[in-house]
């Protein structure tokens, strides 16, 4: 590769670092509640102090949404990736654990 | 005619299987969601050794065997979405004829996780979606630079006819 190449590279990786950074200070605080959505729509929203083990059933299958010492996971889910399931658990403001196929999404508000 | 139908074929079942075989990686554990993209290494290939749209056929017959063999319709919105965005960003680069096979990977895979990114915003129509965005454009420039170095070797070595 050229000179020229590897700087615009290096632009790119330096840019995408801070953004990272500036999100993880300025959005990622610790939130408070966990809310499960299913296609948009709200199924359920916990708090992040209560324990719970709750399936959450939709048309394609199921996932067991945890929440545990203030992180909220997913335990366990008959999905073909296991993404969510492979997923460390969430406690911040706006990260999400998302399940593809079954168009499910667990996000920390508040 | 029928050489290059012959080599296509071929190159869109090397794809395949890239494809599945990044699947027995693990990879999701450490990064959730995210792919090297080996698929992309016979993507460039074809990129560099026939044209744009044979490139685009290979790329789409891979995408439908692999719905038929390995099955997620849903996953197909992203597939399609990520592989089609990276391919107009990659042809178009190598137009300008001013940029290294290596640059022109790194651009695609960048380009098919934004794709990707923005395809999950608009099926989950969750914004937060986006936070993630630089997460996956620094994981693509790593993966885009060692597929690209993959795929500028082969180009260099492969025999001529192959093309």
């Amino acid at each position: 590769m050229k000179r020229n190449e590897w700087l615009m590279i290096g632009g790119v990786v330096v840019v995408a670092l801070l953004s990272w950074i500036v999100i993880r200070f300025v959005f990622f605080q610790e939130g408070k509640t966990a809310v499960v959505m299913l296609d948009d729509r709200v199924m359920l929203e916990q708090d992040l102090s209560e324990d719970c083990e709750i399936p959450i059933h939709t048309q394609d299958g199921y996932n067991i949404f945890v929440v545990k010492d203030g992180t909220a996971s997913i335990q366990e889910a008959d999905c073909p990736d296991q993404i969510c399931v492979n997923h460390a658990g969430i406690s911040k403001k706006g990260e999400t654990i998302v399940c593809l196929p079954h168009r499910l999404v667990v996000e920390i508000q508040k | 005619m029928a050489k290059k139908v012959a080599l296509l074929g071929m190159f869109t079942a090397v794809a395949l299987a890239l494809g599945w075989l990044e699947s027995l990686i693990p990879l999701a554990a450490v990064f959730p969601a995210m792919k090297i993209g080996l698929a992309n290494i016979v993507t460039l290939l074809v990129l560099y050794r026939f044209h744009w749209t044979a490139a685009a056929c290979v790329n789409l017959l891979r995408i439908i065997l692999s719905i038929l063999l390995f099955g997620n319709p849903v996953s197909a919105f992203y597939s399609l979405a990520g592989a089609f965005f990276s391919l107009l960003v990659m042809a178009l680069m190598k137009k300008t004829d001013k940029c290294s096979v290596t640059a022109v990977s790194i651009a695609g895979a960048v380009a098919h996780n934004t794709a990707q990114v923005l395809m999950a915003v608009a099926l989950m129509g969750t914004g937060s979606i986006l936070l993630s965005l630089p997460a996956f454009i620094l994981f693509g420039v790593v993966s885009g630079l060692c597929i690209g170095m993959a795929g500028a070797f082969l180009h260099r070595h492969l025999p001529k006819e192959i093309s």
